[in-house]
C-alpha cells in the first residue's frame, strides 16, 4: 500500500531541464533507495518534495491526500514528512537527549525542565532504533553512524510517517554504516516509510527494499532490490553516456614529477604509491568516505600520513609543511571555496596573496600597476564583472570565484597543480573555461592531480586514473581502461562492502 | 534569496549610477569631521576656531592618535590586543622614571622604553601565534599584568620633574604654527597605510585576518605574521607613551583604561571610513580627531567633563549602525 505518491514531476532552471516528469511511489513500511549520479535530480526531486522548490508540473499525494504544487515546508511537515541531511544539524556540545530535545520538546514539570524525564524519553525513542546510546552522552563524542541515528531518531516523532535520509552517509567511513543499517531495519518496524537518497549502490542490498534510480532528470527504472544486481544497477546510473572520452590531446613528458611513496594513514589502510609526469593529468577518485580526498590532503601539503614519502623533480619535500610544497611549486585549488578565499578582499588582492606585484623600475610600490596587472588577468580569462579588480571577491559568482583560484594558483608559476574537486558547483561554461585553463598550464609542462569525485570530469580530463575504495587503490586505469563502467566497478568494488556488514 | 551575481551587477551599477553614495560612504567621517568644526566655529566664533584652541585639540589628542594606530595591526591579522593601554602606561612610567628619577638621558630612556615595549609585543604575540591562547583574554591578563608593572615603577604614584627642555620641546614645539605631535600622528599614519596596502607583509596580514585556512592554504607565515603584528603593536604603544612624557612632563601609572577605550572607538570608528569595512590608518585618525573636536566644543558650552564619554560612545554606535545600514543598502549580503 502506498504512501507517497509523485507523479510526473517536472522542474526547470532557467534553460535547464532538472526533472522531466518523473514518477516515484513509496509504500509504507519500505525502505526505497533513490540512486543517481551528481546531476540526475534526486536533490531536486527531494527538494520538491520538502516544499523548498516548486515544480512546474506534477501531483504529489501523501496517503492518497494531494499536496497542493505550492505547498510549502510547513505543509510538508503537517503531512509527516522529515528530512534528515547530509550534515545532519547536531550540536556537538550538547547531550544526545538535548539535541533530540531541542526538535521533539523537553519534557516539563512545574514549569522547569525535567531532564530526568527528558533522558527517559529519548531512551525509549533510541531503543526503538535498536541503537543502546546513553541520552547523556555528548554528541561530539559519537562516531559519525551513531550521530546519523541520533539525527534520525530526532526525526522520528509520532507524528512521522515518511523519513528522508539524503545522502546521510555520504560522509560514513564505510565499516560504519552497517550499524546504521541494524537501525533502520529496527526503525521501520513501526510502520514508518525511509526514501534512502545515496551514491553509493551497494548500501542498497541488503537495506532497501526497492530502488528508483534516475538519470539526467527521468525515471529510468524502479524495482524490487531482490530481483536486480549490482550490474543491473551500474547500467542504470551510467546509461548511454558511457565512454566519452575528450581533451587528452596533450602529450606527457617522460620525466617524472612528483612521486608518492608508501604513503598511509588514517581513512588510507594500504600504502599509496604514484607518481605523475610533466603535462600529464593524474585522476584521483572514489566515492566519498574512500580515502581519495584523505590522499589528496596529503598531497596538498595540509595533512599527514602515518609513513610514506614525497620527492618533488628529485627532492624530498615534507608532508604537512606548506612553506616546503610552496617552494616546490606545488599550487593548490581547492573546489571548497570557504577555505580558500578571502571573500572581503578585493579581487586584486585575491590574486596576489602572498606578494605585491610592483613594476621594476619605482621604488614606491604602485597599486596602479598591480590594478593594471589583475584587471588584464580578468580580461584575458573572462572574469565577470569586467574591471572587477577592486570589488570584494563575495560579491563574484562562484564560478568566477573559482576561475579566480585557478588563476591565482597558475600567477604562481606552479610546476605541479593540485585540483580537489575544482569544479564542485560550476555550470557547464564554467568548467569549460576551467579545463581549458588547465590545459594551457599542461602543454606548459605542469604536472596536474586532479582529485575529484565526480567520475565524468575523471574521464573526460586524465591520462590516468588511480582508484580508491575501502581505504585501498583499487586500480589505476589509462587509455581505453578508463571508462565509466570500470571506474564505478572499481569505486564499489563489492568485497570492501561485505566486510564492512560483517562488523 | 539573492543571488551573489545579482549583488555584484547591484554594487556595479549603484556605484556607476550615484558616484555620490560611493564617496558619502567612503569619506562620510571627513564630511562630518568639517561639519563638526565649522559648526563650533560658527557658534562659538571667539573662542574655537583659534589658532591656541586648534593647536591644544591637535596636540593633546596626539597621543590617543597613536594608540589608536598601534591597535591597527593585531586587528588585521584578525587578533585583538587589549593591553594597548596599560602598554602607554607603561611606557610612560619607565620613561619618565628613568629621566626624572634616574637621569637617564632621554635619548637612551626612549631606546629602553622601545625596547620593553617590542619585548612586551612578543610575548603578547607569542603566547597569541604560538602557545595558541584566545588573544583577547591572554591581552587582558598581560594588560592587568602590565598595570601591575608601571604601578610598582612609579610605587603607584605620579611623577612629576624636571627635563631636558630639548625633550619637552619635541612635544611641546610647532613649525608655522602646526603642534609637533600632530606631525608625528601624520608620519605614523601614512607610514601604517603604505605597509599595510602596498607592501607584502601587509597584503599578508590583511589575508591572514581575512581568512586564516586560505592564508594557510596559499603558505603564508601565519603564526610569524601574528606575532609580527603584536610586536609593532607593542613598538607604537612606546612611542605613544614616549610622547605622553614628551606632551606632559610627567606620568601617571594608572592611564591605562582611560587610553583604551577611546582608541578603540576610533580604530573602529574609523574602521567604517576612507576603506570602509576595514581597519585603516587614516580612517582612525579622523575618527581621533572628529571626537576629540566635537568633545572640545561641546565643553566650551560648558558641558561637564563626563561628556567625552557619553560622546565617543554615542559616536561609536551611531557609526556602526550607520554602516551597517549602508552596507546593506549598497550589498544585501552584510
Amino acid at each position: 500500500m502506498s504512501i507517497l505518491k509523485l507523479h510526473g514531476i517536472q522542474k526547470r532552471y532557467g534553460g535547464a531541464r532538472a526533472l522531466a516528469g518523473v514518477d516515484f511511489e513509496l509504500r509504507r513500511s519500505e525502505v526505497h533507495a533513490l540512486l543517481g549520479g551528481n546531476g540526475a535530480g534526486k536533490s531536486t526531486l527531494i527538494k520538491i518534495l520538502a516544499g523548498v522548490e516548486r515544480a512546474d508540473g506534477g501531483a504529489i499525494a501523501i496517503d492518497g491526500k494531494p499536496l497542493t504544487a505550492r505547498h510549502t515546508p510547513q505543509d510538508a511537515f503537517l503531512a509527516g514528512v522529515r528530512f534528515v541531511h547530509q550534515d545532519l544539524g547536531l550540536f556537538d556540545e550538547l547531550s544526545i537527549a538535548e539535541n533530540v530535545a531541542l526538535e521533539t520538546g523537553y519534557a516539563y514539570r512545574r514549569g522547569l525542565i525535567d531532564f530526568a524525564a527528558t533522558g527517559r524519553r529519548v531512551r525509549d525513542k533510541l531503543a526503538q532504533m535498536d541503537a543502546g546510546l546513553n541520552p547523556k552522552a555528548h554528541v561530539g563524542s559519537l562516531s559519525q553512524a551513531e550521530k546519523v541515528i541520533v539525527a534520525i531518531a530526532r526525526a522520528l516523532d509520532a507524528d512521522a510517517r515518511i523519513v528522508v535520509l539524503d545522502e546521510v552517509t555520504a560522509s560514513l567511513p564505510s565499516p560504519e554504516a552497517a550499524h546504521l543499517h541494524a537501525a533502520l531495519r529496527a526503525a521501520r518496524q513501526r510502520g514508518t516509510s525511509f526514501i534512502f537518497v545515496t551514491h553509493r549502490i551497494e548500501e542498497i542490498f541488503g537495506l532497501c527494499d526497492r530502488v528508483t534510480v534516475l538519470a539526467n532528470g527521468r525515471q529510468v527504472a524502479t524495482d524490487a532490490v531482490d530481483m536486480i544486481d549490482r550490474a543491473t544497477v551500474v547500467r542504470w546510473i551510467v546509461g548511454h553516456d558511457e565512454d566519452v572520452a575528450v581533451g587528452k590531446s596533450i602529450a606527457v613528458g617522460d620525466q617524472k614529477r612528483l612521486v608518492l611513496r608508501g604513503a598511509v594513514g588514517g581513512p588510507i589502510q594500504e600504502p599509496v604509491t604514484l607518481d605523475v609526469r610533466a603535462g600529464e593529468i593524474l585522476g584521483v577518485t572514489g566515492l566519498i568516505g574512500s580515502g581519495y580526498l584523505e590522499l589528496a590532503r596529503w598531497l596538498c601539503g595540509l595533512a599527514m600520513p602515518d609513513a610514506g614519502s614525497l620527492t618533488v623533480d628529485g627532492s624530498l619535500v615534507r608532508f604537512g609543511v606548506r612553506k616546503d610544497f610552496e617552494r616546490a611549486g606545488c599550487q593548490v585549488v581547492p573546489g571548497d571555496r570557504t577555505a580558500a578565499i578571502f571573500a572581503d578582499l578585493t579581487v586584486r588582492e585575491n590574486l596576489f596573496p602572498s606578494r605585491v606585484m610592483r613594476s621594476s623600475n619605482i621604488i614606491l610600490p604602485s597599486l596602479a600597476y598591480e590594478r593594471q596587472a589583475a584587471n588584464a588577468l580578468i580580461k584575458q580569462h573572462a572574469v565577470r564583472p569586467m574591471g572587477c579588480s577592486d570589488l570584494p571577491l563575495r560579491t563574484l559568482s562562484g564560478g568566477n570565484q573559482q576561475k579566480l583560484l585557478f588563476l591565482r594558483a597558475v600567477e604562481q608559476r606552479p610546476r605541479i597543480l593540485i585540483l580537489v574537486d575544482p569544479t564542485a558547483g560550476v555550470d557547464v561554461a564554467g568548467r569549460k573555461d576551467l579545463y581549458d585553463l588547465l590545459h594551457s598550464q599542461t602543454a606548459r609542462g605542469v604536472a596536474v592531480i586532479l582529485a575529484s569525485s565526480d567520475f565524468d570530469e575523471v574521464i573526460a580530463e586524465c591520462h590516468r586514473a588511480i582508484v580508491l575504495s575501502g581505504g585501498r587503490m583499487r586500480a589505476s586505469l589509462s587509455g581505453p581502461e578508463l571508462t565509466a563502467r570500470r571506474l564505478i566497478a572499481e569505486a564499489h568494488r563489492p568485497e570492501d562492502f561485505r566486510r564492512e556488514r560483517q562488523v | 534569496m539573492m543571488s551573489v551575481e545579482h549583488h555584484a551587477a547591484e554594487i556595479v551599477t549603484s556605484r556607476s549610477r550615484l558616484p555620490f553614495r560611493g564617496i558619502a560612504t567612503n569619506y562620510g567621517l571627513v564630511l562630518v569631521f568639517a561639519i563638526v568644526v565649522l559648526g563650533f566655529s560658527l557658534a562659538r566664533p571667539e573662542s574655537y576656531p583659534t589658532l591656541i584652541n586648534l593647536q591644544t585639540i591637535a596636540s593633546t589628542s596626539a597621543v590617543l592618535a597613536v594608540l589608536a594606530l598601534a591597535a591597527i595591526p593585531p586587528l588585521v591579522t584578525g587578533q585583538f590586543d587589549l593591553s594597548i593601554g596599560f602598554q602607554l602606561a607603561l611606557a610612560q612610567s619607565i620613561g619618565a622614571a628613568l629621566i626624572i628619577r634616574y637621569g637617564l638621558s632621554p635619548a637612551l630612556a626612549a631606546v629602553i622604553v622601545i625596547a620593553i615595549g617590542l619585548a612586551v609585543g612578543i610575548v603578547n604575540g607569542a603566547l597569541v601565534a604560538y602557545a595558541g591562547l584566545n588573544a583577547f583574554i591572554t591581552t587582558l591578563a598581560t594588560g592587568i599584568l602590565l598595570q601591575g608593572s608601571s604601578q610598582l615603577v612609579t610605587n603607584g604614584e605620579a611623577i612629576y620633574g624636571s627635563m631636558p627642555a630639548w625633550w619637552l620641546a619635541i612635544g611641546r614645539a610647532d613649525i608655522f604654527g602646526i603642534p609637533l605631535p600632530l606631525i608625528y600622528v601624520a608620519l605614523f599614519a601614512t607610514l601604517l597605510w603604505l605597509v599595510l596596502e602596498f607592501t607584502t607583509w601587509g597584503r599578508h596580514c590583511l589575508a591572514i585576518g581575512a581568512n586564516q585556512p586560505a592564508a594557510i592554504l596559499v603558505g603564508l607565515r601565519v603564526r610569524l605574521r601574528i606575532l609580527q603584528s603584536f610586536a609593532v603593536t607593542g613598538v607604537l604603544c612606546a612611542v605613544a607613551g614616549l610622547l605622553s612624557v614628551c606632551i606632559l612632563g610627567s606620568a601617571n601609572p594608572n592611564v591605562g583604561v582611560s587610553y583604551m577605550l577611546p582608541a578603540f572607538a576610533a580604530v573602529f570608528l574609523g574602521a567604517t571610513s576612507i576603506r570602509p569595512g576595514r581597519f585603516n590608518a587614516w580612517g582612525t585618525v579622523i575618527a581621533v580627531y572628529t571626537l576629540a573636536a566635537g568633545i572640545a566644543g561641546l565643553q566650551q558650552f560648558g558641558a561637564p567633563f563626563y561628556i567625552e564619554q557619553f560622546f565617543n560612545g554615542g559616536a561609536l554606535l551611531l557609526a556602526i549602525a550607520l554602516a551597517k545600514w549602508a552596507g546593506r543598502r549598497f550589498n544585501h549580503n552584510s
